[in-house]
């Protein structure tokens, strides 16, 4: 569930998840209707896959994946090979087979990036070249490495890829590279790497399901909005499905509640939908922790995951936790302010030297306070020392939940470098948020290293665009498309612009595509801080999956 | 020297036209399998030289060149996709289709 409120589109935002109740969502019922899954395999895959001499389906029980690989295959199956699926089919056999042949948490590990569909995630090195380059020339690495396979499975690999798309040789041949010779060397990293049988699978597939249902904490960013906080409360409807209701609070005060439904595959991947008063829906694409204590993951706003918020749940058990602070940065000028904390379990009556922030920070009095929320009026000396600050209330402790600064040193634009594709003529719009967050530079008092501390995001800084001059007579700037006042980026329209003919900056020319500078700028106390970042443009997306 | 076929005529006619020739300043420099870090891009970074216009170039996009993860495959998944123009694609690019493999439309 997250939230935010945009002028362009209604109320947005959250999340949560309704599911079980097998609600029928477009042409895909997630309730448990249907044909089991497992007898689904045996009456819709054995026309083509065969028993082996181990009584395993050949291709099939010899794979794991995560469910979006699960129903990228099936779609596979569907487009290619003529598989019929009828409604609930396919969400029956993406259950079973991401259940029984799945990955276990430390396998998907850092590659939940593809899964979150987070944009501009960062360049990935592959240490065996020959994996690198047979595979990362098309796809996220995340494509690859969420995968399992027997060895004989991955020897497959080069001819089935190349049975499928004979173009892939012919396309790589084009930087002098032969693909079929790069994807057999990778075949003995891959196998290695990504094996079928692994310790981490085995430990899980023995694992008690934890049950999910309960009161949970939410904890949220936003890039749109800011910082928000909630609780989410689900009950469990049949076997890993859950439903319920959210209600959070945004940075600006105002709230969003709605409803949410959620399968959970594998045990702890939770794939919920949720539904805003406003009508919003939001994909929830969380991680439950072994326990079943926590969640962590990114709550969509948009289909494609170009915008989207990081969330985390705490499970509301008993214990007392500490998770937030508004506002997250605290200047140190002597002046009473009032802030907000937030978390779960905490004591119901609480005195001002219960709640405490450190050398330097003076808390006056409790405002109100509950089991949530504290709020509280404090002072922040001048002389108090800049830096991270963790925060007790009663026996508990959040770390790192507020900053204390003189000044800051420099703003940051995030991402500060950014891809988005031209569409919403033809292909589905996708956006680009920018924000901008201040910073100090830390122990070493120097900008941009490991130790600098994030102060707080700014919510009001004054953005622009510049071009990045390739040629002398470069415009992308006029035909990009556009940077609103809350830094959200809408690109201009994919297919060809007749106004841009032959244009001499030729950055794929007739076509509204470039690559511009986005800058944003703060003033503070006289003096005015600046953010730059790198935006490129790009031609339109057609394929659009779960995993790029 | 005289014009003997039409596009002879054009050429001949241009600068009288007023039109600037304008030369390329980046031919179609890379292609986008070589797109580290995306495939949206060129070796160095950026969308320059790029195939132009890429709605004109689609097959080429498609097949041979560039793309085979942004374009749908025309030989084998998405045989008939460019098939829903029925002239040339620069005119009718808005036949072209979003493919979704494993997600729907709304992004389920």
């Amino acid at each position: 569930m997250s939230v935010s409120v945009r002028n362009r589109r209604p109320l947005v935002l959250i999340s949560i998840l309704l599911l079980g109740v097998s609600v029928k969502l477009g042409s895909v019922a997630w309730g448990v209707e249907g044909v089991g899954g497992h007898t689904l395999v045996d009456q819709k895959c054995v026309a083509c896959h065969q028993k082996g001499a181990d009584g395993k389906l050949d291709g099939i029980e010899s794979v794991r994946m995560t469910p979006e690989g699960w129903r990228m295959t099936l779609s596979r199956m569907e487009r290619v090979h003529a598989l019929k699926l009828a409604d609930g089919d396919e969400e029956n056999l993406v259950k079973y087979l991401s259940d029984e042949y799945g990955l276990a948490p430390e396998e998907i590990g850092t590659f939940r990036y593809a899964l979150e569909r987070r944009p501009n995630h960062p360049y990935e090195t592959v240490s065996d070249p020959s994996t690198g380059a047979a595979c990362k020339g098309c796809h996220s690495f995340a494509r690859i490495a969420l995968q399992r396979r027997s060895p004989e499975m991955w020897k497959r690999m080069p001819d089935t890829l190349l049975g499928l798309l004979p173009l892939t040789e012919l396309q790589v041949r084009g930087i002098g590279a032969n693909w079929y010779d790069m994807a057999r060397a990778a075949v003995p990293y891959l196998t290695k790497t990504f094996p079928f049988e692994s310790d981490d699978w085995g430990r899980w597939k023995g694992h008690k399901k934890a049950d999910l249902s309960g009161k949970w904490a939410v904890v949220g960013h936003d890039p749109g909005s800011g910082d928000y906080t909630g609780e989410m409360t689900v009950e469990r409807r049949g076997e890993d499905r859950y439903e319920g209701k959210f209600r959070v609070e945004l940075a600006n005060g105002k709230t969003v509640s709605g409803t949410t439904a959620a399968t959970v595959y594998t045990g702890y991947n939770w794939r919920g939908e949720g539904k805003t008063e406003s009508g919003s829906v939001v994909r929830d694409i969380f991680f439950a922790s072994a326990d079943g204590t926590q969640m962590e993951g990114r709550s969509l706003q948009t289909a494609y995951g170009d915008l989207g918020a990081d969330e985390t749940l705490y499970k509301i058990n008993g214990t007392s936790r500490v998770l937030a602070v508004t506002p997250r940065g605290l200047e140190a000028d002597a002046k009473a302010r009032e802030i907000r904390i937030f978390g779960s379990d905490l004591p119901e009556k609480l005195n001002a030297e219960d709640v405490k922030l450190g050398e330097g920070v003076q808390v006056r009095k409790i405002v109100r306070s509950d089991s949530s929320t504290v709020v509280a009026e404090i002072v922040v000396a001048k002389d108090a020392t800049a830096g991270s600050r963790s925060v007790k209330v009663g026996g508990a402790t959040g770390a790192d939940l507020a900053v204390v600064y003189g000044g800051i040193d420099y703003i940051k634009l995030l991402p500060d470098n950014a891809l988005v594709h031209l569409s919403g003529d033809r292909m589905p719009k996708q956006y680009q948020q920018f924000e901008v967050a201040a910073f100090l530079n830390g122990p070493d008092g120097k900008k941009g290293t490991e130790d600098d501390v994030r102060i707080d995001r700014i919510a009001s800084p004054t953005w622009r665009m510049t071009e990045y001059y390739r040629s002398e007579r470069d415009d992308d700037l006029k035909y990009v498309g556009k940077l609103g006042k809350d830094g959200l980026f809408t690109p201009a329209g994919d297919g060809p612009n007749p106004a841009r003919r032959l244009n001499p900056g030729l950055a794929g020319s007739d076509s509204n595509s470039g690559d511009v500078w986005v800058w944003a700028s703060y003033e503070q106390d006289g003096r005015n801080y600046e953010a730059r970042g790198y935006l490129i443009v790009s031609p339109a997306l057609f394929v659009f999956t779960p995993i790029q | 020297m005289k014009a003997l076929n039409s596009k002879a005529k054009r050429l001949d006619d241009a600068p009288n036209a007023g039109q600037d020739v304008i030369g390329m300043q980046h031919g179609p420099g890379s292609c986008a399998t070589v797109f580290d870090p995306g495939w949206e891009l060129t070796a160095w970074g950026g969308v320059n030289g790029m195939c132009a216009p890429m709605e004109a170039d689609i097959l080429a996009c498609a097949a041979p060149c560039w793309w085979p993860a942004q374009v749908p495959d025309t030989m084998v998944s998405s045989a008939n996709w460019v098939k829903a123009c029925s002239g040339p694609i620069a005119e009718d690019w808005r036949a072209l289709h979003a493919e979704y493999r494993g997600m729907t439309k709304d992004g389920k």
